[in-house]
């Protein structure tokens, strides 16, 4: 016995059996005692729950207003009066899960984007090359939030005898979209000043940007090569440093030899000199150009136009401790990120390296002049700086927290919406 | 009769609740049956057989013909399911609550001729196979029920509870097979008249 044998003598004592069914199940309760003994319990079941005497019921339950008006309504009985309301629930429910997890994805996505470049900035600094990764971060996110999104970093670092500073701010035409692109970074090495460890050059000289860059070595790669291209991949660590001032000038001389050797043959990159012994500015500029991108033509004259800002940077490196430096205090955020705080200590009125705009309509680039500053709003600039950064870290997380927030709640009108269609066809069941 | 029953709900529908109040007394009886089975316990079956009521007026502009009766059971069978959830519990039965007790909302015995003794015996047994059908899951108390007490064929009870003709097969199969079970548990304090042949005997 089974339950399907069950199931057939129940039916075949309430007449529900097809023929077919009820002959062969008459079949087998002839050759089968055990079925016949089934069969004839079940009935004497049936008969006892068929002999409960019929019921009356003990009043009349009729209706009256009041009672219809003080009785609430508990029972969820499946009509479709309750059905009605809730698929409209659900495709509303629905259509709001839906909107809420876009914008919180959306959201989520652009935060990330700032939260990366504030990590970048927070942990990769050290030093004095904390101020220039601010600038980089600030600078960073200043062109996201101007929707420019495909742009590579680059660092400009300007560099002359007498030059304490250079401010470059490039015009770029990227998209249609006019985006003026300022930056510097700054770092001014001395040779008079030997006793600078290496490491605060290469501190001075770290640039950070969510990139990687190989390390500038001073005679390999900082000539020619790949490794003169001006395309910042990454981070600015150079590797080794030169740690007198005589050697520092031994290899400044070394290097101006090869300038002048390229400059009779430019188009030999990798022959390109690396930059004087004093490296003034680093500039970390942002912008869509080519990768390849020179600088400026009219760069003091131990800077070739070749010269790479990986080159420049390699340089600092084999220098001693940044000279101070005035820089003009730009006028607008960006502007102000991208000023260090180094001062200008005794050349202040050689300071000015002007970069005229050249070849703008060749290259995109347009150059203004870096104005000195005052050495007293260096401090007030890096101040700011620090306060732009941070107020960009606390922008990204509250938008990460908006982003999930609207996420989950995107989830849960999703929950509703799914029990709001389900839930009127369990009732129904 | 149907045409005097179908005018009786257009009535109603339109919010006369005297016309509906004259369906109540044609099918309360019915409504309390089903309910008390299900139910248990007169109270209960009071409740629910009062509450049945009235869901099916707020509701009766959802009938939309066919089966009057099947369409109130069916309001009913879903109002007992919604009491039995409210209270999260499986009604107790007290033995002042069941058929023939001295309560006074209990429902009475049909036949009165009978002796008081033959009465107690009838009492005893009924008391017996309310528990176990008591003791059933509320599916097959529903299908058992509507089955052998109110004698619906398998269509309309599966109308009825919204299920398929084979689950209530199914479920008949099992709440029969629950109740034997019960009884043969049981079947030393029945009256010998009313004892359980055993399937092996």
């Amino acid at each position: 016995m089974n339950d399907y044998d069950y199931n057939q003598l129940s039916a075949y004592i309430d007449g529900e059996l097809t023929d077919n069914e009820r002959q062969s199940l008459e079949l087998r309760l002839q050759e089968e005692p055990e079925l016949r003994g089934e069969l004839q319990a079940l009935r004497q079941t049936v008969n006892l729950i068929q002999q409960l005497p019929a019921m009356k019921a003990p009043r009349n339950y009729m209706l009256t207003a009041e009672m219809l008006a003080d009785v609430p309504e508990r029972t969820t009985v499946a009509t479709p009066r309750n059905i009605i309301p809730l698929p409209f629930m659900s495709a509303l429910s629905s259509a709001a899960a839906a909107i809420f997890i876009i914008a919180g994805v959306i959201l989520l996505m652009s935060g990330d984007d700032g939260n990366d470049l504030a990590t970048t900035t927070s942990s990769d600094v050290m030093g004095s090359a904390e101020i220039a990764s601010q600038f980089t971060e600030t600078a960073q996110v200043a062109f996201t939030n101007l929707g420019e999104l495909s742009t590579e970093e680059r660092l400009t670092a300007a560099a002359g005898g007498d030059v304490d500073a250079i401010e470059t701010t490039l015009n770029a035409d990227v998209d249609g979209f006019i985006i003026e692109e300022t930056a510097t970074a700054l770092a001014d090495v001395s040779r008079a000043m030997p006793t600078t460890s290496p490491n605060a050059l290469e501190d001075g000289a770290a640039v950070t940007g969510g990139l990687t860059a190989d390390s500038a070595d001073d005679d390999s790669e900082a000539g020619g090569g790949a490794g003169g291209e001006d395309t910042i991949n990454g981070d600015f660590m150079p590797d080794e440093g030169v740690d007198s001032a005589p050697e520092a000038e031994a290899l400044y001389m070394e290097e101006e030899v090869a300038e002048e050797s390229m400059a009779n043959d430019p188009a030999d990159e990798s022959d390109s000199v690396n930059p004087p012994q004093t490296i003034l500015a680093a500039t970390a500029v942002r912008t869509t150009r080519a990768p390849s991108a020179p600088l400026p033509t009219n760069l003091p004259p131990n800077l070739n136009q070749n010269t790479t800002a990986q080159d420049m940077m390699s340089e600092s490196s084999t220098n001693s401790e940044p000279a101070p430096l005035n820089m003009p205090v730009p006028t607008d955020a960006l502007t102000q990120s991208a000023v260090l705080g180094f001062n200008s200590a005794d050349d202040s009125d050689d300071v000015v390296a002007s970069v005229e705009e050249q070849d703008a309509g060749e290259d995109g680039v347009s150059r203004e002049s870096a104005q000195e500053q005052p050495e007293a709003q260096t401090g007030i600039v890096d101040t700011e700086n620090q306060a732009v950064i941070e107020a960009v870290g606390e922008t990204d997380d509250t938008q990460n927290t908006l982003g999930l927030v609207l996420i989950v709640v995107g989830l849960i009108a999703g929950i509703i919406g799914i029990g709001s269609w389900w839930l009127p066809r369990r009732q129904q069941a | 009769m149907a045409e005097a029953e179908a005018q009786l709900i257009q009535s109603a529908q339109r919010g006369d609740l005297e016309a509906f109040n004259t369906l109540v007394l044609r099918y309360q009886d019915i409504v309390y049956a089903v309910t008390y089975r299900i139910m248990g316990d007169p109270a209960s079956a009071d409740d629910g057989t009062q509450e049945a009521f009235i869901n099916a007026y707020r509701r009766i502009e959802t009938y939309r013909g066919g089966n009057f009766k099947a369409w109130l059971l069916r309001v009913a069978t879903n109002t007992c399911y919604d009491i039995l959830r409210y209270h999260k519990r499986r009604p107790a039965t007290a033995l002042d609550d069941l058929p023939g007790g001295d309560t006074d909302d209990g429902p009475p015995i049909p036949d009165e001729s009978i002796s008081p003794e033959e009465a107690a015996q009838q009492t005893e047994l009924n008391t017996a196979i309310q528990d176990c059908i008591n003791s059933l899951s509320d599916d097959q108390r529903i299908v058992l029920v509507m089955s052998d007490i109110e004698g619906y064929p398998y269509q309309d009870i599966a109308d009825t509870v919204g299920t398929r003709l084979g689950t209530v097969k199914s479920r008949l199969s099992r709440a029969r097979a629950g109740v034997r079970k019960c009884l043969e548990a049981v079947q030393e304090l029945l009256p010998a008249e009313y004892r359980l042949t055993s399937s092996n005997d």
